[in-house]
């Protein structure tokens, strides 16, 4: 799941910044931003971790290092 | 809703799933793949119908939203990617008809696909850094998701979490340099961000984002530090998807950099020649040597791509319009000539079930048909003169000596004919006397996967004998690149 902080990171940074321009008044835009990508990387989630039961029925383990059918 | 381009795909990829829901299941492939390509006609109909409007002027859409400016702005380079992306698209839909015909869930993978073209479509028109994103995110998701479709084999849902993972800290990636640009400019809307970097002098900030827009994209395009999931993504993935994969989403990320760069970044200019010519030559050096020493034909496919998007990189590094031209037109043809090898690759692989190429040899005695298509997929790679991607290679060496960078343009030369290397084993598997048992009984390719692969067999040597269209598409698209002016 380091990648919903990855994600988060860049959400906080756009909220940190929409207060920057203007003092006493907050943009708007960054608000709806944040709000569509936290969507977004629900999305994101959800498909990873449905890969990841997957991935664990096939290998029998969520060890990444052991994934390596496919090489060269 | 957004324009008749993108809605036809959105409500047939909506119709499609339920459509195959109600239909008998013996019969869920054909039908919803004719209604899927119905969606593509409709699409490409209208596109082609606005073509001659907005080559006079780009149309917006919508033309004035208020304080959130998310729109869209349908002009020439996007129209050339979007033309790339649905063609590809509906040439998928068609092969799959037959290819996926004992696939289960066959109604959604149409869905995906037609989803796919839209996020493609999205990107390459989106006039703002936030509708870009959010298109983009629907490319990758749909592509993540294409990619392990076929979840009961081991090695797609693996090629698919590494693909997520990487692909996933690259989405962050982006969507953290968009968040610094807008603590720059306090705007994501690309022309006046042009505008306002224009005013101001770039600061340490503007190239950390411009760093992190590039990671982010580069792990799409294959950048070479970044191609990791490129080899495995492309042979996990069944045929038509590593055609629409490698042929229009790569190539699409690679018009993105190109569009960010030349777009909003005009103030950095210094400094590109360098920076680009060193990944093409690590892309050229990578693809080219490592393709060499492999015995799959999909993988040597994919390294091959990467080797092609260094020789695109050399266009955008020399910085010209006509580097910029040959860049677009080598984004364009290599986008058909990889998806035709891609898709006549499978057709072989449909009938034999092996992409090793001791397997495959000799297989052109007994689908000679597929087999023509391949090797003319191969030769236009190699740049052989009648075909396509000779004009390309050749426009992108000219521009090397019209902005005198001259080695950069015989490093191209020498790694092409590296290249060639790998490429004649290909036609030398086709060519070679059949020794495999497993051959003897192989027929030709059934004739919906034929029809897809000689409308890009027509398309590849068609543009190859008469390249002006498609060139003059390409040099007015990066006239208009060049001159953000226009668009404010």
């Amino acid at each position: 799941m380091g990648i919903e902080i990855l994600i988060n990171a860049a959400h906080i940074n756009f909220i940190a910044l929409s207060a920057y321009w203007t003092p006493g008044f907050i943009d708007p835009l960054a608000r709806s931003i944040v709000i569509i990508s936290i969507g977004l990387a629900g999305c994101v989630g959800a498909i990873l971790l449905s890969f990841t039961v997957y991935a664990y029925r096939h290998y029998g383990t969520l060890d990444v290092r052991k994934m390596r059918e496919l090489k060269g | 809703m957004f324009t008749p381009i993108i809605d036809s795909l959105i409500i047939f990829s909506i119709l499609t799933p339920i459509i195959g829901s109600i239909i008998p299941k013996e019969k869920t492939s054909i039908i919803c793949g004719l209604s899927s390509l119905a969606g593509f006609i409709t699409s490409i109909g209208f596109l082609l119908s606005i073509l001659p409007e907005i080559h006079r002027s780009p149309i917006k859409i919508p033309v004035n939203a208020g304080l959130v400016h998310t729109s869209l702005i349908i002009d020439l380079p996007g129209s050339l990617i979007s033309l790339l992306g649905l063609g590809l698209g509906a040439a998928a839909v068609v092969y799959s008809m037959k290819f996926m015909e004992r696939d289960s869930g066959v109604h959604l993978y149409y869905s995906l696909i037609m989803a796919m073209t839209v996020g493609i479509i999205g990107v390459s028109y989106s006039e703002d850094l936030f509708t870009l994103f959010i298109f983009w995110e629907l490319m990758c998701i749909t592509s993540y998701v294409l990619v392990g479709f076929r979840k009961e084999e081991k090695e797609s849902v693996e090629a698919a979490i590494k693909y997520m993972l990487i692909g996933g800290v690259g989405s962050a990636t982006i969507l953290f340099g968009m968040s610094l640009i807008y603590g720059l400019t306090g705007t994501l809307n690309l022309p006046r961000i042009a505008l306002s970097l224009r005013a101001a002098s770039g600061g340490l900030w503007l190239y950390a984002s411009l760093g992190m827009l590039i990671t982010g994209f580069g792990i799409k395009a294959a950048i070479v530090p970044l191609h990791a999931w490129v080899p495995d993504a492309y042979t996990a993935a069944t045929s038509p998807i590593a055609a629409i994969i490698a042929g229009a989403s790569t190539e699409l990320a690679v018009f993105v950099i190109c569009k960010l760069l030349f777009f909003i970044f005009p103030a950095i200019k210094v400094g590109w020649m360098e920076f680009f010519s060193v990944f093409a030559i690590l892309n050229m050096i990578l693809g080219n040597i490592v393709g060499l020493l492999q015995n799959d034909v999909k993988r040597m496919l994919a390294y091959s791509s990467i080797a092609h998007i260094g020789y695109i990189f050399i266009g955008i590094a020399t910085g010209t319009k006509l580097g910029l031209t040959a860049a677009l037109l080598h984004i364009f043809n290599h986008g058909l000539m990889k998806a035709l090898a891609f898709l006549s690759i499978g057709a072989i692989i449909y009938r034999i079930g092996s992409r090793k190429l001791e397997d495959i040899a000799g297989v052109g005695r007994k689908m000679p048909i597929t087999s023509t298509a391949l090797a003319i997929a191969v030769l236009g790679l190699i740049g052989m003169p009648p075909l396509n991607g000779f004009i390309s290679k050749l426009i992108i060496f000219i521009s090397c000596l019209d902005s005198g960078i001259l080695w950069l343009g015989i490093l191209l030369i020498i790694f092409s004919a590296i290249s060639t290397g790998y490429y004649i084993r290909i036609l030398r598997a086709l060519i070679a006397a059949s020794q495999n048992k497993r051959l003897d009984n192989v027929k030709e390719a059934p004739i919906l996967m034929l029809i897809p692969i000689y409308c890009l067999v027509f398309l590849v040597v068609l543009l190859g004998i008469w390249p002006d269209p498609i060139l003059k598409f390409a040099e007015v698209s990066s006239s208009w690149l060049m001159e953000v002016g226009r668009y404010v």
